[in-house]
């Protein structure tokens, strides 16, 4: 079993942490209201409304997964610039 | 010589000047301070007559004879304990005491629940490094934020299925439901903050993890846990939707029981008696902050790590 690492005293934050947060609320509220559509649809209830609202809340978790992304890029791109520096540096 | 005269002149000149601006910046630094210092405390004298208004005039009208009920004096007139004696009676029907006991009972455990959670979720959220943390962060949050209302009806039909309307954890559960997503994020960011050279040092010394958290993060995270308790007892509570409907007179809360309160004439609504309830439900929350007063000291693992 894989052991959870206890994070180092001196770790800065993830700078992802805040975009996670946004997708776990958006997500959740995503299900929600998947279920409810799809509970809608099928007892032949008026389910566009619902379907609307699970769109708009798709919508906003694809945008935060593209924040994210950016996010992780700009991060690994500053890591590898130190990193080449550190080298550089080194004797 | 005139030579020299004229820098020294030019010199002594420049830091008069240079003293006169100190002390003008000083003499601003100094009003702006006061200004701000004048602007905090009228700040929070206004917040605080904001917030305790409606307790004060609860508590005047609590001891207004009923016949003065809409008396607009300010101060306490027509002086009675009659509307204590109608309030906590039983024989028009009000069960102010079993009410505060049952608002006991379920507050007290729906309190030891979500510490009992809420502190070891806190905790590794706070200091363990897992994937998808974030977002579980996230889902708690999207949680608290749910509307209570839209639970009512689907809440009432489950409990109504397992005969659990009128018991006590027909309230205990969707009570702890709320609350805990409170108590886990105001634990966490205590945690965050928490020095974790302590809990270091514990390893070195030979603890175990659990050891290290439950012989020196605990005990210096009681500030924090009494403060959540507090907060997680009031919101329990002051919980009125859920409980009004899935309550009986034997269970029912005292949010529940002053909303049903009943006059001695019919179709009176016993606005003092309500009041002195309300001063009488009041003081159980009032005796809690007070007794845990000396736990909430902010600040209390300052000091404790130098560097």
């Amino acid at each position: 079993m894989k052991r959870i690492r206890v994070l180092p005293n001196n770790q800065a934050r993830d700078p992802r942490e805040g975009v996670d947060v946004m997708l776990g609320a958006v997500g959740f509220f995503g299900v929600g209201f998947f279920v409810i559509t799809v509970v809608s649809e099928i007892t032949g209830a008026d389910a566009l409304g619902w379907a609307l609202t699970l769109l708009a809340f798709v919508i906003a978790f694809a945008g935060l997964l593209v924040v994210r992304r950016r996010i992780t890029d700009r991060v690994t791109a500053t890591r590898s610039a130190e990193e080449a520096a550190g080298h550089r540096s080194s004797p | 010589m005139s030579a020299i005269a004229g820098p020294a002149t030019t010199q002594a000149e420049t830091s008069a000047l240079r003293g006169e601006r100190t002390t003008t910046a000083h003499k601003v630094g100094r009003r702006k301070r006061r200004s701000q210092s004048t602007r905090t405390i009228v700040s929070a004298i206004v917040i605080s007559l904001w917030c305790l208004l409606p307790f004060y005039w609860m508590i005047v009208t609590s001891f207004r004879d009923v016949g003065y009920t809409f008396d607009t004096t300010p101060w306490f007139t027509h002086f009675t304990f009659d509307n204590y004696v109608t309030a906590l009676s039983t024989n028009l029907g009000n069960h102010l005491g079993l009410a505060l006991l049952n608002s006991l009972i379920i507050g007290g455990v729906t309190t030891v629940v979500c510490l009992l959670f809420g502190i070891f979720a806190a905790y590794a959220l706070a200091r363990l490094d897992f994937r998808m943390k974030g977002i579980v962060m996230g889902v708690i949050l999207g949680a608290s934020m749910f509307p209570g209302v839209a639970l009512l009806t689907p809440l009432f039909q489950l409990f109504t299925s397992w005969g659990w309307i009128g018991t006590y954890q027909a309230l205990i559960l969707p009570d702890i439901s709320f609350a805990l997503p409170l108590t886990v994020y105001t634990l966490v960011s205590f945690f965050r903050e928490m020095p974790w050279d302590l809990e270091e040092a514990a390893r070195i010394d030979g603890c175990t993890q659990a050891q290290a958290f439950r012989k020196i993060i605990l005990p210096l995270a009681a500030p924090a846990v009494f403060t959540t308790a507090i907060l997680a007892f009031i919101a329990s509570w002051n919980e009125y939707l859920i409980a009004s409907q899935l309550t009986t007179d034997a269970t029912q809360t005292v949010t529940v029981a002053i909303a049903g309160f009943t006059g001695s004439q019919p179709h009176q609504e016993p606005y003092t008696a309500v009041m002195a309830a309300g001063v009488v439900v009041t003081v159980p929350l009032v005796i809690l902050v007070l007794i845990f007063q000396r736990r909430i000291v902010a600040g209390l693992t300052a000091g404790g790590v130098k560097g």
